[in-house]
């Protein structure tokens, strides 16, 4: 079943297109990975299926509704979560404050603080401490908790490894795997090309604005995924 | 010493000031909204203390709860109706927006209530002290100190330690990502409005029960609620007490001093925090 469906979804930053006609689709409890260079319109899509940006044309349909022109608040109370670009924890909140940001949602669900806590267990000692005085790769567990503690249906991943060391990316991703397994299905940016087919059963290369390439990961040439992703 | 019984009512006189700027620190701390109408708000919760005293008969002290409900929903529905609507890049909008408030509601009271001097009647309270070895100290004071300082720690506690402070503090810090959490921070925003009109109404009817108001005495009161805020250093909801602390000692001995100084020395006083400690007391934020 259709999870999350976007119709010719076109965005604009001011004046200047920033997506132009984008559609597809995401099935329940499916990883859906978006590539693409700077600038093509990832980070907008993103937003726009929060409800962050407004889009002029188009309609998004998520669980068989749709959430076009509805407030961002009310749609990840409906069931998407975001794991903003850059992680955006709180800098006035502790590391567990952070968290229980979550629950702000209203979303019951199998994420508690509890399971958290046992998928970073490296969190839990430092709950206490200001969410801007640990490592990069901790506050990026820390976003990402505070997204399931939404308990989404579907979760938002905006640039994941930005910013970290490899391993902790290779730490982060190990995690995917329980993340799944409480059912919810995945979109995540990702710059790395090769981590995005790894963990996903389906990829949508951007280029300025529109979908140039689609396919599952296994079947898509290396060739074909530079030519659509350079454009030329 | 003589001094001291200046300092002690100095103290508690600041326990007054500090509570004349709690409100617009939580308003300004946490919506980087500089609401130019404080003032009027202050003398306008003053008045609607007389209007209903005139009316019941009851003692000021009595009259605060229902006070500061009033005023919690009006601070709701300003924020919700006008101040939400033009909050964006430019934080002048809303500061002007306030600013023609403050003058709107100058004008209204001017026309309701005329330009004589008010006071609220509290009977024989004001005269009552206590005797103590070296000092005599005002009973209604102390009332007004302890319901200042109550409001202070009750803030604190709202703020600091429950989820409703939790959300508070992390719209704070960025009103568009805690939408991501289902938090509608446009409700947020009137809820810390809503609080921040209350605690200012109760400062504005203790105000009235210790001095005399007119509808024109807002800006002053203004003034020194921006003092206490900048003194007690802005995002901080335990400075502007410090900061009224020193304000009033600094009023007193400096009219003790200078008896036709009038706020100067207060006034002073910020002038030289500003030189020397321009984030405040407390200021942790340098933004």
């Amino acid at each position: 079943m259709k999870l999350l469906e976007l119709n010719g979804l076109n965005a604009f930053h001011g004046d200047l297109q920033a997506l132009h006609d984008v559609s597809f689709a995401i099935v329940e409890g499916e990883v859906v990975a978006i590539i693409g260079a700077n600038g093509a319109g990832k980070t907008t899509l993103m937003r726009s299926i929060a409800g962050l940006l407004p889009h002029r044309q188009g309609e998004i349909i998520f669980d068989g509704a749709s959430i076009s022109g509805k407030r961002a608040d009310l749609i990840s109370r409906q069931g998407i979560a975001s794991v903003p670009e850059g992680r955006c924890l709180y800098p006035s909140l502790s590391v567990e404050e952070n968290l229980k940001m979550g629950l702000a949602a209203g979303r019951r669900g199998y994420w508690t603080l509890q399971t958290v806590y046992e998928l970073f267990p490296a969190l839990k000692d430092l709950r206490r401490r200001p969410a801007t005085a640990i490592s990069g790769g901790q506050q990026q567990m820390v976003a990402i908790g505070r997204a399931l503690l939404c308990n989404p249906r579907l979760l938002l991943c905006d640039e994941l490894s930005l910013g970290l060391a490899p391993k902790i990316v290779a730490e982060i991703y190990a995690c995917f795997a329980r993340i799944r397994q409480s059912g919810l299905a995945i979109l995540l940016v990702e710059q790395d090309v090769t981590r995005a087919l790894e963990v996903s059963s389906m990829v949508h290369c951007f280029l300025k604005g529109r979908i140039s390439l689609s396919g599952r990961g296994d079947a898509l040439g290396l060739a074909a995924i530079s030519h659509a992703y350079f454009g030329g | 010493m003589d001094w001291i019984p200046t300092i002690l009512n100095g103290l508690l006189l600041g326990g007054l000031y500090g509570l004349l700027g709690l409100g617009l620190a939580l308003v300004f701390g946490i919506m980087r909204i500089a609401n130019i109408a404080h003032g009027e708000i202050i003398v306008m919760a003053a008045f609607f203390g007389l209007m209903l005293q005139r009316l019941t008969g009851l003692n000021p002290l009595l009259l605060l709860p229902v006070v500061a409900l009033v005023f919690f929903g009006l601070g709701y529905v300003l924020q919700i109706g006008l101040l939400n609507r033009l909050l964006g890049e430019d934080p002048l909008v809303p500061l002007l927006a306030t600013f023609g408030l403050s003058t709107m509601l100058r004008n209204l009271m001017g026309q309701g209530f005329g330009a004589d001097i008010h006071r609220l009647n509290s009977g024989r309270l004001p005269f009552i002290s206590l005797h103590m070895g070296f000092a005599n100290i005002g009973v209604l004071p102390l009332i007004i100190l302890a319901i200042s300082t109550a409001s202070f720690v009750v803030l604190a506690l709202v703020i600091g330690r429950t989820g409703f402070g939790r959300m508070v503090r992390a719209t704070a810090d960025n009103f568009h990502v805690v939408q991501m959490q289902g938090v509608n921070y446009s409700r947020i925003y009137a809820l810390v409005m809503g609080i921040a009109f209350a605690l200012t109404a109760i400062a504005g009817v203790l105000l009235g029960m210790r001095t005399t108001f007119t509808p024109y005495s807002g800006v002053e009161h203004m003034l020194l609620a921006f003092e206490v805020v900048v003194i007690g250093g802005l995002g901080s909801l335990w400075g502007p007490l410090l900061a009224g602390f020193a304000l009033g000692v600094v009023h007193l001995v400096g009219l003790r001093l200078d008896p036709d100084s009038g706020l100067l020395y207060p006034d002073l006083l910020f002038f030289l925090v500003l030189l020397v400690r321009p984030q405040g007391f407390a200021g942790l934020r340098q933004t």
